[in-house]
């Protein structure tokens, strides 16, 4: 299954709920965000490689505890990535690995929309404030169009009582919450998913909601 | 199915355009074929090509009664006819397919950084070529000659062929190897210009007399000119057009900044007044 992370907005946390989500399912995380990547880089081929037909895409797969493949850094490394070579790749990974989680792009340009065409279904993350919510009814209408069923939304780092019934009538799909934590922020970083480092944590909580969504839309 | 054509050749390569019109009350799925001696260069959106194209031609459906227009380019001669219909059926009903990723390069546009975004280390320096060299002016030309073509190098870094960076290399080896031989004899003879210099005003003379050449030329003149560059030069024809072109451009710049700083060192020169009488009385 492939299971693309999107949301319009930059800075909402796509790629922690990705990599978290990525360690709950199992699922090997593809950073997708060819222009402005963020999950660990490492050593090795990346995704521009793989799109500049340099490498192949399951040898760029490394890392533990999360299974990665991570993108390049550089805009040369960007302007040379050919988009419409994605859809192979994340095939490609699918089949030797297993379950994939593409970590999108903020933005509605091809690179937010190709992996939601690949994808089989997506999550749609907000953060819960008016103006995200907006990017988010827009991400839903852009996977509508593209095929990719909304398994649900994540409203990420919630505080106090966030407007749960708000957004599930708004898009119309169940909502999980993970509760701001300082141990999600951290966890790409330290490279410590919240559902190992902090199992018992309302966010885990959120996140094995999520993966347990996931896995019920899981394609027969 | 009714097919119309009419083919525009020119410089090697036909555009093609083809109209379909479909008379059944039924909606038909049709298969045009290109018979041209060459792969059909299809319509692109975001460099994609449009939906139903392929090298071999385009298929697509008919609603009926209706009509329906497609053109393309091949690298080839006409020919005659330059389509023809493979495939005429009843189109099935079917679901219309689930968006490709190409439909979405297509409808949402690519979204890599521009070229003047990326930094041309990549490739070597692309700084315009700096004039002000600290030391001798053959070698201040040298660099400008290598600077110059590594710049159009760089320009060219993500997406032209390899032919023309290995040129864009050798010409800039060229240019050093010129300079090179030249530099030790750089003639310092007060009424004329340094060996490589004026090598370099001859070469850029050369290059700009050929686009007067050209400019505002007749056909035959014209004519005559490319075939000239035919013969001196391995790249000939429009490739060798658009060299000169930047060729010139580049020339421009070049002179008009050598012209600047030969005008302000002149003044400088002239301003500064060496105290010759007063320091030979001081030894």
């Amino acid at each position: 299954m492939i299971l693309a992370v999107a949301g319009g907005k930059g800075g909402v946390g796509k790629s922690t709920v990705a990599y978290n989500l990525g360690a709950a399912l199992p699922a090997v995380v593809v950073d997708a965000d060819l222009g402005m990547a963020d999950l660990p880089r490492g050593r090795g081929p990346d995704l521009h490689d793989v799109l500049a037909g340099r490498a192949d895409p399951v040898e760029a797969v490394r890392g533990s505890p999360v299974r990665l493949l991570p993108c390049g850094r550089s805009l040369a490394g960007a302007r040379a990535a050919d988009v419409t070579a994605l859809a192979d790749a994340l095939r490609a990974v699918e089949r030797e690995c297993g379950d994939v989680v593409v970590d999108c792009p903020a933005g509605m340009r091809a690179d937010a929309g190709v992996p939601l065409a690949v994808a089989d279904c997506c999550v749609v993350v907000a953060s819960p404030r008016p103006f995200a919510l907006a990017d988010a009814v827009r991400t839903r209408a852009l996977a509508r169009e593209l095929d990719a069923g909304l398994v649900g939304v994540v409203l990420n780092r919630t505080v106090d009582e966030p407007p749960v019934d708000a957004v599930e009538r708004t898009l119309g799909a169940p909502v999980t919450t993970v509760p701001a934590d300082p141990r999600v922020a951290a966890s790409v970083a330290d490279r410590a998913p919240v559902v190992v480092a902090a199992p018992e944590s309302r966010a885990a909580a959120g996140i094995e909601a999520l993966s347990r969504a996931v896995q019920s839309c899981r394609p027969a | 199915m009714d097919l119309d054509w009419t083919i525009d050749s020119s410089a090697g390569v036909s555009l093609v355009s083809v109209r379909l019109r479909n008379p059944t009350p039924v909606d038909r799925r049709v298969r045009l074929r290109n018979r041209l001696d060459g792969p059909a260069l299809p319509p692109r959106t975001e460099g994609v090509p449009e939906a139903g194209w392929d090298a071999d031609g385009y298929e697509t459906v008919v609603p009926a009664g209706e009509r329906v227009v497609a053109g393309y380019a091949c690298r080839a001669p006409p020919a005659d006819p330059p389509v023809e219909v493979t495939l005429d059926e009843r189109a099935d009903e079917v679901d219309p397919p689930s968006p490709a990723p190409a439909d979405a390069v297509r409808r949402l546009g690519r979204a890599s950084p521009p070229r003047d975004a990326v930094p041309a280390s990549a490739s070597g320096p692309a700084t315009r070529p700096a004039i002000d060299a600290p030391d001798a002016t053959g070698s201040a030309v040298a660099s400008d000659a290598t600077g110059a073509t590594e710049t159009t190098g760089a320009t060219n870094v993500t997406d032209t062929d390899d032919a023309e960076e290995t040129e864009d290399a050798a010409d800039a080896m060229d240019a050093e190897r010129t300079t090179d031989a030249t530099d030790g004899g750089a003639a310092t003879d007060a009424t004329t210009v340094p060996e490589p210099v004026a090598s370099w005003f001859d070469d850029a003379e050369a290059r700009i007399e050929r686009a007067e050449r050209l400019t505002d030329a007749s056909v035959p003149e014209a004519t005559a000119v490319m075939e000239a560059m035919n013969t001196e030069s391995t790249v000939g024809g429009l490739d060798g057009i658009d060299r000169l072109a930047a060729g010139v451009a580049t020339d421009a710049d070049l002179l008009r900044s050598v012209a600047a700083r030969a005008t302000g060192l002149a003044e400088r020169a002239e301003a500064a007044d060496v105290p010759v009488d007063a320091l030979r009385r001081l030894a």
